[in-house]
């Protein structure tokens, strides 16, 4: 039961993620990729990160996303891609990512193959979310407090690149 | 009741390489930062079934710091494209070629 909803979630993903790629228009894009990141949630959910699965849901579906929606709807890059697409494009682009895909399968093959399943603690209890909790704000808290001034940073280079944009 | 942990490496790893390839062929900036994300959530799903398998919760932690970096780059990358977009008026990556001769 739970294999089959994450199969369906991960065909999901998988799906979502190639439209990303193919689709002409980026608003399309957009939204497949906003699915892509909303099954992903449900994914992290069955995995046992329930704290993550919100944080997932509404930072990065709800607005990473949402302000890539803005830009491409009200910056001048709404129209469909119109370079021709030969089959040199497709035998490039799949080309690669199958060397890639198979490449990361190898590497990690020794971890798919079952190492580290069996001690497995339960993640699934409650406890998890105290125990983040405990990491960032007792081991972690000076990490924590960095983050946030990165994040002012971004804030504050994005207003300064509003502003030289319009020339004031 | 749980899954394998090879399933979420393979689902992790078809993410990364959807998403390298589209970084390659595509040439929109905006699909590209798409593609860039793309590639992060694969990286954050490996962490999240690896802290699974191994039963720690630091790669939980790990990944909300990588939300919280790629938001903030995330958006001064659409900051700095929307500005180049506003100066030149066009969007593909191949013709934004001025720092090309130096």
């Amino acid at each position: 039961m739970v294999a089959a909803s994450f199969v369906v979630l991960a065909l999901v993903t998988a799906a979502c993620a190639v439209m990303v790629v193919l689709a002409r228009r980026p608003a399309y894009g957009a939204l497949a990729l906003v699915t892509c990141f909303l099954a992903l949630g449900g994914i992290f959910i069955i995995l046992g990160a329930e704290f993550l699965a919100a944080t997932q849901v509404i930072v990065y579906a709800g607005s990473v996303m949402i302000l890539f929606v803005f830009v491409i709807v009200t910056g001048g890059f709404s129209q469909a891609s119109t370079r021709p697409r030969t089959p040199a494009w497709w035998v490039t682009g799949g080309t690669l990512g199958a060397v890639v895909f198979g490449e990361l399968l190898w590497g990690l093959a020794d971890f798919a193959r079952g190492a580290g399943q069996a001690a497995a603690a339960d993640l699934t209890s409650p406890v998890v979310v105290g125990g983040l909790a405990g990491l960032f704000f007792q081991d972690w808290l000076l990490p924590l407090e960095v983050l946030s001034f990165v994040i002012l940073a971004a804030l504050v280079g994005v207003g300064v690149l509003r502003r030289e944009g319009r020339g004031r | 009741m749980m899954v394998p942990l090879g399933w979420s490496i393979a689902l992790g790893a078809f993410l990364a390489a959807t998403g390298i390839a589209g970084l390659a062929v595509r040439r929109n900036p905006l699909v590209m930062l798409m593609c860039v994300e793309l590639i992060v959530n694969a990286a954050n799903l490996n962490l999240v079934a690896f802290s699974r398998a191994y039963g720690t919760v630091e790669p939980q932690g790990l990944v909300l710091f990588v939300i919280g970096v790629e938001a903030a780059e995330l958006a001064v990358a659409l900051a700095v494209i929307t500005a180049y977009q506003r100066l030149r008026g066009v969007t593909d990556v191949d013709t934004a070629a001025e720092l090309r001769d130096i």
